[in-house]
């Protein structure tokens, strides 16, 4: 038995026993060392169950421990209906993504598969391990207009309602739809891969398509992230719109550098950091993958990665983005410092301000037309409230 | 109630079908319903054999050959299995034109 790293010191029983089990993908004897612990910890199964299906990691975990006798039979047979169903559920995206693919294929817009999505494809031999709650898709800018109509014309409709049309294509970075079904299709459009204006103005996603790689779903021609692209993007994912939490994604990254561990470009990751201003994210995540997961990150990239300073521009974005419990005004308040142009600014102001009146009465479920001019005070109220509003 | 086998008859996966092998088992799913039916390693092996065969009377002799159980009791598992399925819209059967077997 190995002497425990310095890390596990610092993580609660729980945590330690599902990092173990979890690096069980990596390492065999990582799960002889979980069992040790659980043993060695008394943890409870039913607490360790209720934490990983939090974690949205039963899938993962029946299929990482179905043949170790430690498991309990009773959670095994849960586990067993979690996982055989999230095969199911998966599979029921991956014939809609052929299905979105083609069609996308059809009219000549090419897509990139991200997250849950591409991971299948290219890491997963299974369907059943990783849990997807919705597909992802990115898709130029410019293609954006081709993109809606085709997905539309296959019954999928905006999950929410724009303040004006056109604010989103405007100012944010994806559209979120959904096709209602037995099964609802959620599905995320994306042009830009960070929820900042920020990053919006800034990240450049030529390179993300110059390196992408082919890949085929089902049948179906679609592209996904390169490594070094694909690690990048899940790192800030994880640091920017995860705040750092949930083992599911930190997993992801782990899987992406064990699986590409001999093809990573780690000289043209660095340069990418720098260049799209993502050194904080990739701070925080790169040294938790080998101290946390075990999976190989050269010192040398570790070290010339804390040695980088993150631009107080950078900083400021990072601070704002991770900050918990951002109330309404101070995520207004951000987007709006983070644009560049005053012109660009007072745009989205007054669509904030004054959204059109089918989102107001759709918002604000405003039953007669006649009330709705007194909803937009009552915005405003409420905006100005949110700015007592604590960030903890 | 199970169905009598005929050797002749060759089992296939209905159109709205999906099949989907996991690590161990694997499963089916009505993409028509949404219902999905999970099967485990033998199952998954025994479809797979019946679904390959060029009529039932083959896969019969080639799971006889794997398994340790009597003729009687593969033909009534197989029967009863087939059934199952046929049940849930997954697979049917259809006459194979060689009539080879």
């Amino acid at each position: 038995m190995r002497k425990n790293a310095p890390w596990l010191q610092n993580l609660d029983a729980i945590t330690r026993f599902l990092l173990l089990c979890l690096r069980g993908r990596f390492e065999e004897r990582a799960l002889d060392e979980a069992r040790a612990w659980f043993e060695r910890s008394l943890l409870d199964w039913d607490q360790v169950a209720q934490r990983i299906y939090g974690e949205a990691l039963t899938p993962l975990c029946y299929a990482l421990l179905r043949e170790q006798r430690w498991l309990p039979q009773a959670i095994a047979g849960h586990w067993h209906e979690v996982y055989m169903h999230n095969a199911m559920r998966n599979m029921l995206f991956l014939v809609e993504l052929e299905r979105i693919l083609r069609a996308l294929d059809g009219v000549g817009v090419s897509a990139i598969v991200l997250k849950g999505g591409a991971l299948m494809e290219s890491i997963y031999s299974n369907v059943a391990p990783r849990p997807m709650s919705d597909l992802d898709l990115l898709v130029r800018r410019k293609d954006l207009p081709a993109a809606i109509k085709t997905i539309e014309a296959l019954g999928y409709a905006p999950r929410h309602q724009e303040e004006r049309p056109g604010i989103a294509f405007a100012y944010e970075n994806e559209i979120a739809l959904q096709r209602p079904g037995r099964e609802d299709m959620p599905l995320e459009l994306h042009w830009s891969l960070f929820d900042s204006p920020f990053y919006q103005q800034r990240l450049s996603m030529d390179w993300f398509w110059q390196t992408a790689h082919s890949a085929v779903f089902e049948g179906a021609r679609a592209l996904i992230l390169g490594p070094e692209a694909q690690l990048l993007h899940l790192s800030a994912h994880l640091a920017l719109h995860h705040h750092g939490q949930g083992l599911r994604w930190s997993h992801d990254i782990a899987e992406v550098v064990y699986h590409y561990r001999t093809a990573l470009d780690w000289d043209m990751l660095l340069k990418q950091v720098r260049q799209f201003q993502l050194i904080l994210p990739l701070q925080k995540t790169l040294p938790l993958m080998a101290q946390h997961w075990g999976v190989p990150v050269p010192q040398k990239t570790l070290a010339q990665l804390a040695a980088f300073t993150a631009s107080s521009d950078e900083q400021r974005i990072f601070h704002q983005m991770t900050a918990p419990n951002r109330s309404v005004a101070r995520r207004f308040w951000h987007d709006l410092s983070a644009m560049s142009g005053w012109r660009r600014r007072l745009w989205f102001l007054e669509r904030k301000l004054f959204p059109a009146t089918a989102y107001m009465r759709q918002r604000y479920q405003i039953s007669s037309a006649w009330l709705t001019p007194f909803f937009y005070p009552y915005r405003w109220w409420l905006g100005m409230q949110s700015i007592f509003h604590k960030d903890t | 109630m199970t169905t009598m086998l005929d050797g002749n008859q060759k089992v296939v996966l209905m159109e709205n079908t999906l099949m989907q092998q996991l690590e161990y088992d694997s499963v089916l799913l009505n993409l028509e319903t949404e219902q999905y039916f999970g099967l485990d390693e033998v199952g998954t092996y025994m479809l797979q054999v019946m679904l390959d065969a060029p009529n039932l009377h083959k896969a019969y002799e080639l799971l006889l050959a794997e398994y340790e159980v009597t003729p009687q009791r593969l033909e009534a598992d197989m029967a009863r299995f087939l059934d199952e399925l046929m049940e849930h819209g997954l697979i049917t059967v259809t006459q194979d034109d060689d009539g080879a077997g």
